[in-house]
């Protein structure tokens, strides 16, 4: 069933915001590469609101000394208190495998998010 | 000597035991740790070429010695492995064999040495040429004698190129197994050590890392002998942290390694912690591919000496919280005070498959064809 989130203008390019859909907090994210995911708002870890996290990339280097680089924009979603890392594309735990929060999938209609529950 | 049942010890005679011990057939033993060495720095002088033997000869340097007093009563060593003579215990062939090789099912012993060429802080040319004769020494002296001995590459890591020049020298030496790091003031993780790893991994060498005089707790050397070696396992912490997070694993990753005489009981909290950060901070570490716990569980074991003493169920506990009976590999640490008996340190309460591991399979494997 189809649930009204808002307008995309709530969550501007490379940005994210809370909701509480039927009860059930959500995170919306908007990624740099435009488009839109949601995700359960609670950190499996410890419970807290990831919506108060931070969205941003991963790095890549091969070895110490090695130049840096900086990956997937506003595809990585920081807990904001112990920084686990969640894929918003699909709510996996980087670099640790048992957690994961669950995923929501989403409909854009007429500038209107939807929320499948 | 003590045995353990559950929780509880029951006090047996040494030679009751050793009679028991003699009686029982046994599974073969691998024992990773049995220290060497020579009867006065003179032996090596026909191995060290000019101008590193004039020095030894012309007495112009002070070779390193222990910093403290022993107070176990009988000094660094068993009481009872001072040779008759007076030489230094470790040095006598024959009364190692007699109180080692043929006292218990050795199938092999690997030599660790005592002399670590790593703790000299200077003149990293002269340390590497006593490195080379040592083992050029221990190669003549010990390991031709006796087809279970085994020994170590010892190397001076401060200088790596020469390092790895002495391990292409002697790496497909039949009697050679592995290179010995000292563990004391370096973090063999950072890349400028990597050339050991490179050559070592060439002849497909395990790299052992055993602690050293210049090891320091986190606030120093302590005040007391007990304060640094109860601190000892600090040491080997630290270098199986820094080779975790500087990406040493799938840089070699045919690399095998051991930590040796720091104990075990202490890793499930490495294993948890390292975990715990990587999970938060792995964006500083992008190279570290996986939990750092699974690169530990299948690259390092640990020799079980010393083996603190406590219960067989707690043995079984803290295997569960490895949760893998793959990692621990047996020693004696010959002939130093703390030496574990092979039948009375690891308690008989444990299943026969996991004595096995301990005893014997875990070293087999981490050797793999080395030992022939």
């Amino acid at each position: 069933m189809k649930y009204l989130v808002g307008n995309v203008a709530e969550v501007p390019r490379g940005e994210k915001r809370s909701y509480k859909i039927k009860n059930i907090p959500i995170v919306v994210i908007h990624s740099a590469q435009d488009q839109f995911y949601a995700l359960y708002e609670r950190c499996p870890h410890q419970g807290v609101s990831l919506g108060n996290g931070t969205l941003g990339g991963t790095t890549c280097a091969t070895g110490p000394g090695a130049a840096f680089d900086y990956t997937r924009e506003g595809e990585i979603l920081r807990c904001p208190w112990h920084g686990f890392s969640f894929d918003v594309t699909n709510g996996a735990c980087v670099n640790a495998e048992s957690l994961r929060v669950r995923t929501y999938p989403l409909t854009i209609d007429n500038s209107q998010i939807f929320l499948d529950l | 000597m003590q045995r353990r049942k559950g929780d509880t010890m029951t006090i047996l005679s040494t030679d009751e035991t050793l009679a028991q011990d003699k009686q029982r057939p046994t599974d073969p033993i691998i024992d990773l740790d049995v220290h060497e060495t020579f009867t006065s720095w003179n032996e090596l002088l026909p191995y060290l070429k000019n101008p590193w033997r004039k020095l030894l000869e012309q007495g112009a340097w002070t070779p390193p010695s222990f910093p403290f007093a022993y107070w176990t009563g009988h000094g660094l060593n068993r009481a009872d492995s001072h040779p008759a003579d007076g030489t230094p215990a470790g040095s006598n062939f024959e009364l190692f064999r007699e109180q080692v090789l043929d006292q218990y099912p050795i199938e092999y012993a690997v030599l660790t040495g005592q002399f670590m060429p790593g703790d000299l802080e200077s003149q990293y040319e002269f340390a590497s040429a006593l490195g080379s004769a040592y083992n050029d020494w221990v190669l003549e002296h010990w390991v031709a004698r006796d087809p279970r001995i085994k020994t170590s590459i010892h190397v001076a890591p401060q200088d790596p190129q020469a390092a790895a020049r002495e391990i292409h020298r002697l790496g497909d030496h039949p009697g050679v197994v592995q290179v010995m790091l000292p563990i004391g003031n370096r973090a063999y993780g950072d890349p400028f050590y990597h050339p050991i790893f490179e050559a070592a991994q060439q002849h497909n060498l395990v790299i052992a890392m055993h602690h050293a005089d210049p090891l320091r707790s986190a606030l120093g050397k302590g005040r007391y002998y007990i304060e640094w070696h109860v601190n000892v396992p600090q040491g080997a912490m630290s270098e199986v942290t820094s080779l975790v997070i500087n990406g040493v694993f799938d840089k070699f990753p045919a690399l095998q390694f051991t930590i040796v005489e720091s104990g075990w009981s202490w890793l499930p909290h490495l294993l948890w912690r390292l975990d715990q950060n990587y999970r938060s901070l792995y964006h500083e570490i992008p190279w570290v591919k996986q939990l750092p716990s699974k690169y530990i569980r299948e690259r390092i074991k640990f020799s079980t000496q010393p083996t603190e003493d406590f219960s067989a169920a707690n043995w079984l506990r803290l295997i569960e919280m490895l949760e893998t009976d793959r990692m621990l590999v047996f020693s004696t640490d010959y002939p130093h005070w703390d030496f574990d008996a092979p039948q009375e340190s690891i308690p008989r309460e444990l299943p026969d498959e996991l004595r096995r591991r301990i005893f014997y399979k875990n070293a087999r494997e981490l050797y793999g064809k080395k030992l022939g």
